[in-house]
C-alpha cells in the first residue's frame, strides 16, 4: 500500500501543476513576445533549394572513396579540447 | 472530374512573388504590396511548427498560389497517394487559387531523385500522363497547373515538340498551363530551337500563370538554378508572352542566394511594369 | 520500337545508382554542345548535389565542425549509398548519424555522431507536431483509482538523447550567433537531453539522472507501478512526489494512459 499511497501523491503533485497553470492563463498570454520571436527562426525549407531548381554539382566525385580519404577536417572541431591530448597545433 | 469545376485563379492578378522562409519576418512586419504569393507546397506537408504558422499568418493578408514538386506525374510508379492526401489537407486550410505541378518525373522504383526529369514526347507517355492528371484532379477535387520544365536532354524517342506534347496533355486531361518563362528559354538555349515557337505552339486559352526566374550560364548550357534576376533575353521573351497570352498571373521565383525582399519587390515591380505596359491591363481591369 | 517509358525510367535509376550509364544514353540524343553522357551527367550531378545540399540544411553544426571540404566529400558518400523514399526532401538524412560513427576517417571526432543526432532531433520538432498539454482535468477525474496503471507519453515532437560528450554545448557554440568562450571541454561532460518543441520554439534541455530515469521509462510504455519496481530493483532511489509534478510542470507529459485498458 505504500506504493499506492506514494503514486497518489505524486498524481496529486501533477494535478495541482494543472491547476496553478490554469491560474495562470491569463499571464500566458503575455508570453507573445517571445513567440515573435520565432518568426525570425529562419531555417530554410529543405525544398525550396532542393527539386524546384537544378543545383552545379559541389565537390568532384571522385576521392570520394573512404579509404583514399584525403581531407582533414578544418572546421570548429579545433575548439573541443580533451585533458588527454595536446591542444591541437594551430594550422 | 466535373468539368464545370473550374478554377479560382480569378483571385490572382499581377505579379506576384514567390514566399521563402528567408523573408517570413519582413512580410509579417512591413506588409509588402504584394498582389499574391506562391508557396512551395511541400515545405508545408509537416504537422506543425513555425513554417505552418507563419504561411497561416501570411495567408490571412495574401491570396495564394500552392505549387509543388513532387507528384512526380510522369513517373510509371503508382501515384503516391499519401503525399496527394497531403497536398489536399494543407489546400483544404489556405484555400489556394490554383495548385500546380511540374510535367516531369521525379521519382522511379519508389526511389525519389528530386529533380524535375524531362519525359519523351511520345504517345505512350501522353496516354500515361493524361490518365494521372485525372486522377489528381479527382483527389484534389480542383483542376491543375502543369508547369514546362528546364531541361538538358531530349529523347531519340520523342515524336512531336515539347509544346506539342504540353498543349496536347493539357487538352486532353482538361488541366491549365504554368508557362515558365525561363524555362522555355534555358531549354531552348539547351536543345536549340527558337523559344518564340514554343510560345506560339500553346493554346492561349490554357495558362493560367507565368513563372520568371534567373538562370546561370555555364557556357557549354544554362542551368536553371533560380539564383540571379531575370536576364534580359527572358525579359523580352515575356513580353512576347504577354503580347500573345495578355496579362498573365506572373511569378517570380528566387530560390538560392536569395537577396533582401527590397531586391524581390524590384524584379516584380518590372514584371508589373511590362504587364501594364503591352496588355494595358491594370489589376481592376484584369477581374474582367 | 521506343524503350518503353517505365523501362526508359530504370534505365536512368541503374545510371544514377550504378553508373550503369550505357542503356539511358543509349536513349538520349547526342547533338550540340554537350554529348549524351555529359547530358545525364548533369542530371546526376544535380541530384547528388541537392541531397548534399539538404544533409548540410539539416546539419549545420556538423558542417561547421568539420568545414565545407570535409563534410561535402563526406556526405557524397552518404548520398551514393541512401536513397531518399520519400518527396519531401526533410525527410532525407535520417541515419547520417550513424553513417558518421561508422565512418573511418571520423574515427577521430567520436563527439560527431551524437551532434549528428542532436541536430536530426532538432530537425524533427521544429518541422514535428505541436507539443500537446497534459489533459490534467481528466487525469485528475481518474488518478485516484488507477493510479498506478498509469502511464505518461512525451511531447509527439521529442527526442531522449544521451551523450559522452557535451553535445548540447557543442551545438550551441557552433550557432551562426553564438558570442562568448567558444571553447568546449569534452572531458566528464556526459550529458542526457530532451529535444522538443514548446509551442514554436525548439529546445535543447537538460535532464538530470531522475528525470531520464522517468521520461525513459514512460517512452518505454511502463505505468508507475512498473517504474516504482524497476527502480526497486536497480535499488535507485527516486522522489517520485517531488519528480512527477516537475516533469509536468516543464511540458514533458503531454498525455497519459491507463495501461490496464490497453
Amino acid at each position: 500500500m505504500e506504493m499506492k499511497k506514494i503514486v497518489n501523491t505524486a498524481l496529486a503533485g501533477v494535478v495541482a501543476v494543472g491547476l496553478s497553470m490554469a491560474a495562470g492563463t491569463a499571464l500566458a498570454a503575455k508570453k507573445t513576445v517571445e513567440m515573435e520571436k520565432c518568426y525570425g527562426v529562419a531555417k530554410a525549407g529543405k525544398n525550396d533549394c532542393g527539386t524546384a531548381t537544378h543545383s552545379c554539382a559541389g565537390t568532384s566525385t571522385k576521392d570520394n572513396d573512404p579509404h583514399s580519404w584525403l581531407f582533414v577536417p578544418k572546421g570548429t572541431c579545433s575548439k573541443l579540447t580533451d585533458g588527454s591530448t595536446e591542444p591541437p597545433p594551430k594550422s | 472530374m466535373d468539368n464545370n469545376v473550374t478554377l479560382s485563379a480569378d483571385n490572382i492578378h499581377g505579379a506576384g512573388v514567390g514566399l521563402r522562409s528567408s523573408h517570413y519576418s519582413y512580410v509579417i512586419a512591413n506588409h509588402p504590396p504584394v498582389p499574391w504569393f506562391e508557396i512551395l507546397t511541400d515545405n508545408y506537408l509537416i504537422e506543425g511548427g513555425s513554417p505552418l504558422h507563419n504561411l497561416m499568418r501570411i495567408r490571412q493578408d495574401y491570396p495564394m498560389a500552392m505549387h509543388s514538386v513532387g507528384m512526380s506525374l510522369g513517373s510509371t510508379d503508382p501515384l503516391n497517394k499519401d503525399y496527394l492526401h497531403k497536398i489536399k489537407q494543407l489546400a483544404d486550410l489556405i484555400q489556394p487559387s490554383v495548385i500546380s505541378d511540374h510535367l516531369c518525373w521525379t521519382s522511379i522504383d519508389n526511389q525519389c531523385l528530386h529533380e524535375l526529369l524531362p519525359l519523351p514526347y511520345t504517345e505512350e507517355a501522353i496516354t500515361h500522363v493524361v490518365q494521372r492528371i485525372k486522377e489528381v484532379q479527382d483527389h484534389l477535387e480542383q483542376p491543375i497547373l502543369i508547369e514546362n520544365v528546364s531541361s538538358y536532354l531530349t529523347y531519340k524517342s520523342s515524336q512531336i515538340n515539347e509544346w506539342e506534347f504540353i498543349n496536347t496533355i493539357a487538352e486532353q486531361a482538361n488541366c491549365y498551363i504554368l508557362l515558365d518563362i525561363n524555362n522555355i528559354f534555358v531549354s531552348a538555349q539547351n536543345h536549340n530551337f527558337a523559344p518564340t515557337d514554343y510560345l506560339q505552339g500553346i493554346a492561349i486559352d490554357r495558362v493560367k500563370q507565368f513563372h520568371l526566374a534567373g538562370y546561370t550560364d555555364l557556357q557549354t548550357h544554362l542551368l536553371d538554378t533560380h539564383s540571379d534576376k531575370v536576364h534580359p533575353p527572358v525579359w523580352e521573351l515575356y513580353k512576347t508572352a504577354l503580347k500573345r497570352f495578355g496579362p498573365v498571373p506572373t511569378l517570380l521565383e528566387w530560390d538560392k542566394e536569395i537577396p533582401e525582399f527590397a531586391a524581390l519587390l524590384q524584379e516584380m515591380q518590372s514584371a508589373q511594369h511590362f504587364m501594364d505596359e503591352i496588355t494595358g491591363a491594370k489589376h481592376a481591369d484584369a477581374v474582367a | 520500337m521506343p524503350m518503353p517509358l517505365h523501362e526508359l525510367q530504370q534505365s536512368f535509376l541503374n545510371a544514377f545508382n550504378d553508373d550503369d550509364n550505357t542503356d539511358f544514353v543509349d536513349e538520349v540524343v547526342n547533338a550540340g554542345t554537350l554529348s549524351a553522357e555529359q547530358r545525364l551527367q548533369v542530371y546526376k550531378d544535380s541530384i547528388t548535389a541537392s541531397l548534399v545540399n539538404t544533409l548540410a540544411e539539416i546539419y549545420p553544426v556538423c558542417l561547421r565542425l568539420v568545414g565545407e571540404e570535409y563534410f561535402h566529400a563526406m556526405a557524397n558518400i552518404y548520398v551514393k549509398q541512401t536513397p531518399s523514399y520519400s518527396p519531401d526532401l526533410g525527410d532525407y538524412g535520417e541515419t547520417f548519424a550513424k553513417f558518421i560513427d561508422h565512418f573511418p576517417p571520423a574515427q577521430q571526432l567520436p563527439y560527431f555522431g551524437d551532434t549528428a543526432r542532436l541536430e536530426w532531433a532538432w530537425h524533427r520538432a521544429f518541422n514535428g507536431p505541436d507539443a500537446q498539454e497534459l489533459d490534467f482535468t481528466a487525469l485528475s477525474a481518474v488518478h485516484e483509482k488507477i493510479g498506478e496503471a498509469i502511464s505518461f507519453t512525451l511531447p509527439e515532437n521529442s527526442t531522449l538523447l544521451a551523450s559522452d560528450f557535451p553535445i548540447d554545448r557543442i551545438w550551441e557554440t557552433n550557432q551562426p550567433n553564438f558570442t562568448g568562450d567558444d571553447i568546449v571541454n569534452l572531458d566528464n561532460n556526459a550529458v542526457r537531453l530532451i529535444v522538443w518543441r514548446k509551442q514554436l520554439n525548439v529546445l535543447i534541455e537538460q535532464l538530470t539522472r531522475d528525470e531520464w530515469f522517468l521520461l525513459t521509462m514512460f517512452a518505454n510504455g511502463l505505468n508507475l507501478t512498473e517504474v516504482f519496481q524497476h527502480a526497486a530493483q536497480h535499488k535507485i532511489k527516486l522522489d517520485i512526489v517531488a519528480q512527477l509534478p516537475r516533469l509536468a510542470e516543464r511540458g514533458w507529459l503531454s498525455g497519459f494512459i491507463n495501461t490496464k485498458e490497453l
